[in-house]
């Protein structure tokens, strides 16, 4: 049977599993390019959170030729200096920026520049050889280049045709405009984006996933929160690798005492999960007592613990018994789906700024959690799912 | 040529073509989208707003990589116009455009504007591309970063938004900035004449000082192997010498003077009036921020200045000249001499040059 001391021990797995995954997150390096004022900050703020960097009116932001951004999140941005006219080196900064892609280009793959954004703005109505030139260059490097019109709510379809067409000799606009594939047209005017769905910053999003390297993509949807259902999907899949797992270490029956095997796994789960959410980045401290990164992760395991033997339907009938295989799977998959599904509605409340609703569902943790986790076990149980 | 002659410059794709088709309300200017469209150099463009003769310089547009080749270009036009004479030919004032799209200015654009201030070509400042700036924060922050007004302006009623979410912009801000042309143009007029007749003394100055002071000293050094010392000959060569700088000043004097008269009357009949007929017409308060109560503050009365410009020096200079070459007739050290008079004439044409004065400067929006 689970004790005390094992309730305990799952408690500290899940913290250990937690900074595991921290620690070995493999994150995307992405470099952002593109001249001064054309909506680069807006671009990471719309993907990683309001606020991620500041975006400013009047004065250049950027201060550096670079500005190496990690901000305790899963990806690594370059934010290039924004490049402006009549700058000391403006003829250097393409030298730069390949110079950089290049000296990483054979180091491994941690090392290496992922993906290109490149930001021009839509309603500045141009691309001016300058653009097109570092274009070409880095498109010759076969880094995935992104390009990302800005500012698309100010600029007329007619010349973002021509622009679209200087880029990409071949496209045209009506072409791009619905397609999956790089240029994408952005606004951050939320009306605008609300009525067109391809202005949407998670068509860029969903573009950078894909041309991600598979072990680098958990870390990059973590980091971003412009799409929860990519979270969402993410961890479902997620759960469903353990949960597989698991039925293969309780394939014959085991006996209670290889409980702690089971935990291991369902920690490892638990902790990428909440990884994949990323909580701590948009601000859930003002909800939570304590401090520091792993804030949400050990509230999380206490309550998890708290509650555990609750948690397992006819757990008194399984005493002194053994667990089956299948058993144990759909154990893990309720704990998965319940974490999943619990932490997905705190972040969308969050981003949308309910605070009440946020705070409800963090007083109400335990009992919520364990509805979750009866209404997806049986589910399970019953091979609806 | 006749009328207001502007500038237009800023960045590529600012709107800069845009702007010129706006306010002569014809499509005088190629524009476009995709690649710049405006070549190098500045590009003439004639016609008439609100009835007056507008002549406008279209410009290429700043562009990253090329701007070592803009400044170039950008210097020579400055150049130009610091020493053209003809006041019919100056600039009057520069439209300098900063999108509104952009929600940025660059330390080089704000260079560009410190040279254009320093020129006395006192810059109107327009956000162009407005429709990007419908609350007015870009337009407000740029004016606290500058500490100048500007005028926002959209040149172009379009389309814009894609898909299901456009939404059409309205050309605006027209008599804004007409008004605002008007009033730099008379704060350019008033500072650059002075810039300007001071470019010309001192180009003179300079000229007289090389030719004056040489035949001087030649005609002193030449007498002194003809003529035998007599008070008469050394009267005779003062005499000479005089004649030569006063002729030499009251050319001088005579070329400021045309100058000064034909600058009066081409901003008589262009500028005083026009920006008059636009008072009458627009009724704005303008009109007493820049003008104060009296509309004749609008004279400028240059030849005001002028009688005190080039002083009858003779009067100490002449005696000094007698006892100079007295000196130099009586062997006394010649070559140490014939320097004194020399630095004599020289100081004469520097002084003049030190005469013209900057008058207050003037009380203008922006």
């Amino acid at each position: 049977m689970i004790s005390e001391a094992q309730t305990e021990q799952f408690d500290v797995k899940i913290q250990k599993e937690f900074d595991k995954v921290k620690e070995n997150v493999k994150k995307p390096n992405i470099f952002l390019i593109g001249g001064t004022g054309v909506g680069k900050s807006s671009i990471i703020n719309m993907i990683f959170g309001e606020g991620t960097v500041k975006t400013g009116e009047g004065n250049p932001v950027t201060q550096e030729f670079y500005e190496k951004i990690d901000l305790n999140k899963n990806v690594i941005l370059y934010d290039t200096k924004g490049f402006e006219v009549g700058i000391k080196g403006e003829n250097e900064f393409e030298e730069k920026v390949l110079g950089f892609i290049d000296n990483r280009k054979n180091g491994s793959l941690e090392n290496q520049i992922h993906i290109v954004w490149f930001a021009v703005s839509g309603s500045s109505d141009r691309i001016t050889d300058f653009d097109l030139n570092l274009y070409k260059k880095l498109k010759e490097r076969e880094v995935p280049v992104a390009v990302i019109f800005t500012k698309s709510d100010n600029a007329s379809e007619d010349s973002l045709n021509n622009m679209v067409k200087r880029l990409y000799p071949n496209l045209s606009f009506e072409k791009s405009f619905e397609s999956e594939f790089s240029p994408f047209f952005t606004s951050t005017d939320k009306e605008a984006v609300k009525q067109e769905s391809n202005l949407s910053i998670n068509k860029v999003v969903d573009w950078s996933i894909n041309v991600l390297p598979e072990q680098l993509k958990d870390a990059f949807i973590s980091a971003q929160q412009s799409n929860l259902e990519l979270k969402f999907e993410r961890a479902k899949s997620i759960v469903y690798q353990h949960s597989t797992a698991n039925v293969v270490v309780g394939a014959s029956p085991i006996p209670f005492s290889d409980a702690p095997l089971l935990i291991a796994s369902q920690s490892g789960m638990i902790a990428r999960i909440v990884n994949l959410y990323d909580l701590e980045s948009v601000g859930m401290q003002e909800f939570l007592a304590g401090t520091g990164a792993g804030i949400i992760v050990s509230n999380m395991a206490k309550s998890l613990v708290g509650n555990l033997l609750k948690f397992i339907p006819g757990f008194g009938t399984l005493i002194g018994g053994a667990i089956n295989g299948a058993v144990a799977g759909a154990i893990t998959f309720a704990m998965g789906s319940a974490t999943n599904l619990i932490l997905h509605k705190v972040l969308r409340h969050r981003l949308e700024g309910n605070k009440s609703e946020v705070k409800n569902i963090l007083d109400n943790f335990g009992p919520m959690f364990k509805e979750l986790f009866n209404e997806s076990f049986k589910m399970k149980k019953d091979g609806r799912i | 040529m006749e009328g207001y002659n502007l500038m237009i410059i800023g960045k590529s794709g600012v709107g800069k073509s845009s702007l010129l088709n706006y306010l002569f309300n014809r499509n005088l200017a190629e524009t476009g989208s995709g690649k710049p469209v405006t070549k190098e150099g500045f590009h003439l463009k004639s016609g008439l707003i609100d009835g007056k003769t507008v002549n406008i310089y279209d410009s290429w547009g700043i562009e990253a990589g090329k701007t070592k080749e803009w400044l170039e270009m950008f210097e020579k036009q400055i150049q130009q116009s610091k020493t053209e004479r003809n006041v019919g030919k100056w600039m009057h004032t520069v439209l300098f455009c900063i999108s509104a799209e952009s929600k940025r200015i660059e330390p080089f654009e704000k260079e560009i504007l410190k040279v254009l201030i320093r020129e006395k070509l006192n810059p109107v400042v327009v956000v162009t591309k407005s429709d990007a700036d419908i609350e007015g924060s870009f337009k407000r922050e740029i004016e606290n970063i500058l500490r100048l007004k500007t005028v926002s302006v959209c040149s172009e009623s379009k389309s814009v938004g894609l898909g299901k979410s456009k939404k059409v912009t309205v050309s605006s801000g027209k008599n804004e900035l007409i008004n605002s042309v008007l009033v730099n143009c008379i704060g350019s007029f008033k500072e650059r004449i002075v810039v300007i007749q001071k470019a010309v003394l001192k180009q003179r100055a300079l000229y007289g000082k090389q030719t004056i002071s040489r035949n001087a000293i030649n005609e002193i050094e030449s007498a002194s192997g003809i003529y035998t010392i007599s008070s008469s000959n050394v009267k005779r060569i003062s005499e000479n010498i005089k004649e030569r700088i006063s002729n030499y000043d009251n050319e001088t004097k005579d070329i400021l003077k045309i100058q000064l008269e034909s600058a009066e009357l081409f901003y008589n009949e262009n500028i005083y009036l026009s920006f008059k007929d636009n008072i009458e017409k627009s009724k704005t308060s303008l009109t007493s921020v820049i003008l104060g109560p009296k509309p004749d503050m609008l004279s400028l009365n240059l030849t005001d200045w002028l009688d005190d410009l080039i002083p009858n020096v003779f009067v100490v200079f002449y005696p000094i000249l007698i006892f100079k070459l007295l000196r130099y007739f009586s062997n006394e050290n010649k070559s140490t001499v014939l320097n004194e008079i020399t630095n004599e004439i020289n100081n004469h044409f520097d002084n003049q040059y030190k005469m013209i004065k900057l008058p207050a400067k003037q009380k203008v929006l922006m």
